[in-house]
């Protein structure tokens, strides 16, 4: 038997190390362990004020503060039954954009294409790929300015709340990030023609992709979730039929839906919605000549790339939209709504940059919360990775100890996974 | 001043990582910094560990010390560094994690895991509660440049706080912004340290006071105001989120 072990790996959000094994026959053991303590975050929320809620979740996360936010808050405006504005509803839809965008632009840049081109320390990268990294640079920074014009900053929104947003976005700024706006698509066009060139490795993992999933749109939420062995369910049949497992002494609970794990982020989503990406999106796609479904879960980065090129294109008319919104003397009654406290149950499913988020909450009739629930993208697919991994070990068992590590952290951070949300 | 490159460590415990989020996003700023210091062991950008006898000007420690492996570590830290910086509210303070501290510790363990969970879980203390700190970079998140502008006062060989001993209110009332007290709404922005240009009130909220207590706070006084449109706990709920409720109790300690 031999046992690969590999402490604190580097370049992922928040910390983590693998166990790995690989015994006689091929048979492989594999295991991700979280080096965060745990925060306790749902309990954290208990007993306090619904308006705290979306302040305490973002801290979740620095990463994808937004995400947390906005599950937090649409799960409160169900309880509340509050019917947000077309003008909430786009503000909302730029917000996730532009946390989509910069996520995505630092893990599929700065995070995983280190491993592509082989290299380990980022300023190196920055001295390698001057041009790709500026342009890489250029694309996180504009979603970066998206997310503070609209949500008042760029790690922990202030802007967003309960019943909208407190503050009309700054017109000048909005103009100003749509003029830019062509030019950034330019320029991650550019950057994806520079690195689709590189290749990575045939690596193939059969698995169950799940995402939410429109016939129109490229979702973001909804009611609707699909899994790739062809089950479609409501957001409430997911929440009853998939299994967080506690076990004493993980901090992380896996997930699995009837026994089995699931793939949800980038590659899940282009696996099931493939149909509803913008042109230029599908274009760059298409250029990787990559079949659909793929079950290559290095192609998960290929995937964050072209989802930036979806976003950018997206966004083109949701900004105009807001534009016109701004002008609207009435705007800022549109985009904060009045609401009556209520007792009850809501919850939240939505696509966050690293797949499938669910918050679910209940409040007294003070608007006291009294039970939270969060189940984030890496606690789901934590359990497919480690699938992932107990087939890749004997693939490259021939291979030397160097190299075997860093393919094994190749892989771990294919997935982009995020211990601080996972650990939560 | 030589010519060596201070060597500068960023490392975090157990967190969201957001303090060196808000760095990043401050790309331009973080990257010449990065050319006139070394920086070293940031995970977000290199693939490396301290070694045992590796030593730092500056040590900068981010997030909470949740598990015994955080503490151990920043232990040995502490004796490798020349300034140990708490960076943000939850190193300096307690931050949002140390609201379990006002909770039944052990049901919300099992809340959150169920009975049969044996994790660590243990009181969250700021980190100058375990080692001797000798700064700390207020907020939640910092404001990238006043991490900024602290490293470089320590280039030219003058360590200081570089954000003025000035509450919030007075970044809020230079830059025009509503006040939230006057609208009868909760707001710390009169007791909280300024420098973080007021970015709450900009999007009409209240301060929570996430940069700790400015010196010489008037508390009393605030409390005062507060308690005509609130109720105690309203107002205890507030202060407790970042930290300064703790705080204010342990000046009282103090002065007693």
């Amino acid at each position: 038997m031999k046992t690969i072990e590999i402490n604190h790996i580097a370049k992922t959000e928040g910390h983590l190390s693998f166990v790995g094994a690989l015994l006689e026959n091929d048979f492989a053991l594999a295991r991700i362990e979280t080096e965060e303590g745990s925060r306790l975050m749902e309990s954290l929320v208990l007993n306090r004020q619904f308006q705290e809620v979306p302040i305490i979740t973002s801290r979740i996360c620095g990463v994808c503060p937004i995400v947390h936010n906005l599950a937090s808050i649409i799960s409160l405006e169900e309880i509340f039954e509050i019917k947000i504005t077309e003008e909430i509803d786009l503000l909302r839809q730029a917000l996730m954009h532009a946390q989509w965008i910069h996520s995505h632009a630092l893990h599929a840049f700065f995070l995983s294409f280190p491993d592509v081109v082989g290299l380990n320390n980022n300023f190196d990268l920055l001295k390698q790929y001057p041009e790709e990294s500026k342009l890489a640079l250029e694309i996180r920074d504009f979603g970066l300015k998206l997310a503070k014009t609209i949500g008042g900053r760029t790690v922990h929104p202030i802007n967003s709340v309960v019943g909208g947003f407190r503050m009309v976005p700054n017109k000048e700024e909005l103009l100003e990030i749509m003029q830019l706006l062509p030019a950034v698509l330019n320029k991650a066009l550019h950057l994806f023609s520079k690195i689709k060139k590189y290749s990575w490795l045939d690596f193939e993992a059969k698995s169950i992709f799940a995402s939410l999933y429109s016939r129109e749109i490229y979702p973001f939420w909804g009611e609707k979730i699909y899994f790739s062995d062809k089950i479609e369910l409501t957001k409430n049949e997911f929440s009853l039929e998939i299994e967080e497992l506690s076990m004493p002494n993980e901090k992380v609970k896996r997930v699995l839906r009837k026994q089995n794990p699931f793939f949800v982020g980038a590659l899940s989503r282009i696996n099931n919605n493939y149909g509803r990406l913008t042109d230029l999106a599908k274009q760059c796609f298409d250029g990787l000549n990559i079949e659909i479904p793929s079950y290559n879960p290095f192609h998960n980065i290929w995937a964050q790339f072209v989802e930036i090129i979806n976003c950018l294109q997206s966004l083109i008319p949701i900004l105009e939209k807001i534009k016109e919104d701004l002008d609207d003397i009435h705007i800022d009654k549109k985009i904060m709504l009045d609401y009556d406290i209520k007792a009850g149950r809501g919850s939240c499913l939505l696509e966050a940059p690293r797949g499938l988020l669910y918050h679910e909450y209940e409040t007294d009739r003070h608007g006291k919360i009294v039970h939270c629930n969060i189940i984030t993208p890496t606690a789901i697919f934590l359990a497919n990775l480690e699938k992932d991994l107990r087939e890749f070990l004997p693939l490259i068992k021939g291979k030397d100890d160097i190299e075997q590590k860093k393919l094994i952290k190749a892989l771990i951070r294919s997935y982009d996974p995020c211990i601080s949300c996972a650990t939560h | 001043m030589t010519n060596k490159k201070l060597k500068i460590g960023l490392f975090s415990l157990t967190g969201c990582e957001g303090c060196y989020f808000s760095l990043l996003d401050n790309a331009i700023g973080f990257l010449r910094l990065a050319e006139d210091v070394e920086i070293k062991r940031f995970r977000l950008f290199e693939e490396s560990e301290i070694a045992v006898d590796e030593f730092f000007e500056i040590a900068f420690v981010e997030g909470s010390p949740l598990t015994s492996s955080n503490i151990d570590f920043l232990r040995e830290l502490r004796v490798q560094c020349a300034y140990l910086v708490a960076l943000g509210s939850c190193a300096e303070m307690g931050g949002i994690y140390h609201l379990k501290n006002y909770q039944d510790k052990d049901k919300a363990l099992n809340y959150v895991y169920g009975q049969n969970s044996d994790l660590e879980n243990f009181d969250v203390l700021s980190l100058k509660e375990l080692v001797k700190i000798d700064y700390a970079i207020p907020g939640c998140p910092i404001n990238a440049q006043n991490f900024i502008d602290f490293v470089r006062q320590i280039i030219v060989g003058n360590p200081k706080k570089v954000w003025p001993n000035e509450p919030v209110c007075f970044e809020c009332i230079s830059k025009n912004y509503e006040c939230r007290l006057q609208k009868g709404e909760i707001c710390l922005g009169p007791i909280t340290q300024g420098g973080c240009e007021a970015i709450c009130l900009k999007s009409k909220q209240g301060c929570y006071g996430c940069r700790g207590l400015v010196a010489s706070a008037e508390v009393d006084n605030l409390l005062k105001v507060l308690k005509k449109n609130h109720s105690d706990q309203e107002i205890a709920e507030k202060l407790e989120i970042f930290g300064i409720k703790k705080q204010i109790n342990s000046n009282k300690y103090e002065n007693d």
